[in-house]
């Protein structure tokens, strides 16, 4: 998987629960989006995410999410 | 975890009989939206899985619940039934802050003098509830009777996005008594972890911030729910690490399991359980869409209506798990009898 598939893939889940304006604007998910875009990212790209890897930070903005999405796949 | 295995002392526990009880009152995701939550009828059952829960009426309390609850379990227990030694009610909606919920359900049921008292962990209630009547039973009492019971519905804001598709109300009861040793409940383990005990709470109304106007007017003595998405991976994660402990205790893998009964939490924290248990969801008890997340009584009313549907048969074994706000966990290892199947038949018509 390249970066620029990664990043189309975390952008096509991150639109069924948030708009944002740019890569590093404030996403505003509330917590149960949070959950299900945890499971639809699982899902998508295999993965198994703990308590421990749901930050703030990690899922404050798209940009920082599809860096987080990155470093586990690549 | 601790965990409690009545073989290791030379006894064994069963549940004789079980009950359940859930108020009248269905009240739909539509019924919340025209009471003013923020969320859509379509957006509860997409975050939640639940469509419907029951509430209490206006003039019903926990006790209510508890005490049709347990009348229910007694009136097929037979001879048990007057050799009833111990009750302990798990709750965190009693009915007032003293005297005990237990006491109430004393008084309802007509008890004669005996030990009653509550006790308090979250959603983790009926698990909490079994350990401390097992525990009694394998020390010599004849018979407990364990209620997990709860009223979350007067606790409920209906505006907060976060609880107000969650919570309804119910009570579920199980009467255990002594056994030959290895049958009925294998193995009952308990943890909590009170660093999160903010996560999950009630702000007001107890003695750290008393009742008053103001925190009525601000819905402080209501649920609260904090950084919620640690909070659902968290209660997975908790409920999964009670369940291999408990497993790893009796040397059983979650392939070695005919039924998952969780806690009601969430549609989703179930699948997501199911999921990582490497269990078919066919396997997992599941009533949430009809009657939500009833706290401690979860467990407990699950197990009962899947006695009472016949799923469960003799000789199934059974994973009870459960956690709850605190954090507290729980998870029961128990295999099916015919008297029990027998026994909560017989009640099915009361």
């Amino acid at each position: 998987m390249t970066w620029d598939e990664c990043y189309r893939s975390v952008r096509e889940l991150v639109l069924d629960y948030a708009t944002p304006e740019s890569d590093d604007a404030p996403l505003a998910l509330d917590s149960l989006a949070v959950v299900l875009l945890v499971e639809a990212i699982e899902d998508r790209f295999g993965l198994t995410l703990g308590a421990k890897d749901v930050t703030p930070e990690r899922f404050g903005s798209l940009g920082a999410l599809v860096r987080f999405v990155w470093s586990l796949v690549s | 975890m601790k965990i409690f295995k009545p073989a290791e002392f030379g006894c064994g526990v069963r549940i004789v009989t079980t009950g359940a009880y859930l108020p009248e009152r269905v009240v739909s995701n539509a019924d919340l939206v025209a009471m003013g939550a923020p969320l859509d009828a379509e957006e509860m059952v997409r975050l939640s899985g639940i469509k419907f829960r029951r509430w209490v009426a206006e003039n019903q309390a926990t006790s209510d619940l508890a005490i049709a609850a347990g009348r229910q379990a007694l009136a097929c227990a037979g001879d048990l039934a007057v050799s009833l030694d111990r009750l302990v009610v798990a709750t965190v909606s009693s009915d007032y802050s003293s005297p005990s919920t237990a006491c109430l359900v004393h008084a309802g049921l007509g008890l004669p003098r005996l030990p009653v008292f509550d006790l308090t962990a979250s959603c983790a209630g009926f698990l909490y509830a079994l350990d401390a009547a097992a525990r009694a039973v394998a020390t010599g009492d004849r018979a407990v009777l364990a209620v997990a019971a709860d009223v979350r519905s007067r606790y409920l804001d209906v505006t907060d996005r976060a609880t107000c598709a969650l919570f309804g109300d119910g009570a579920g009861a199980a009467l255990l008594a002594p056994a030959p040793p290895n049958q009925g409940l294998l193995a009952i383990g308990l943890s909590a972890d009170g660093t999160g005990a903010h996560s999950i709470y009630v702000p007001a109304g107890g003695s750290r911030e008393a009742a008053s106007p103001e925190t009525v007017a601000t819905r402080r003595h209501c649920i609260r729910m904090q950084d919620g998405p640690q909070i659902y991976l968290s209660a997975v994660e908790g409920m999964l690490l009670a369940a291999r402990e408990l497993l790893d205790s009796v040397s059983l893998t979650f392939k070695d399991i005919d039924w998952l009964i969780p806690h009601q939490a969430n549609m989703h924290i179930l699948k997501r359980i199911a999921w990582k248990a490497g269990l078919p969801l066919e396997k997992v008890i599941c009533n949430i869409e009809t009657v939500g997340n009833i706290s401690g009584a979860t467990v407990a009313v699950a197990m009962d209506e899947a006695l009472r549907a016949k799923r469960l048969k003799a000789g199934d074994r059974v994973l009870l798990l459960a956690a709850g706000a605190g954090y507290t966990a729980g998870a029961a290892l128990y295999v099916v009898d015919e008297d029990l199947l027998a026994n909560v038949g017989c009640g099915a018509n009361i």
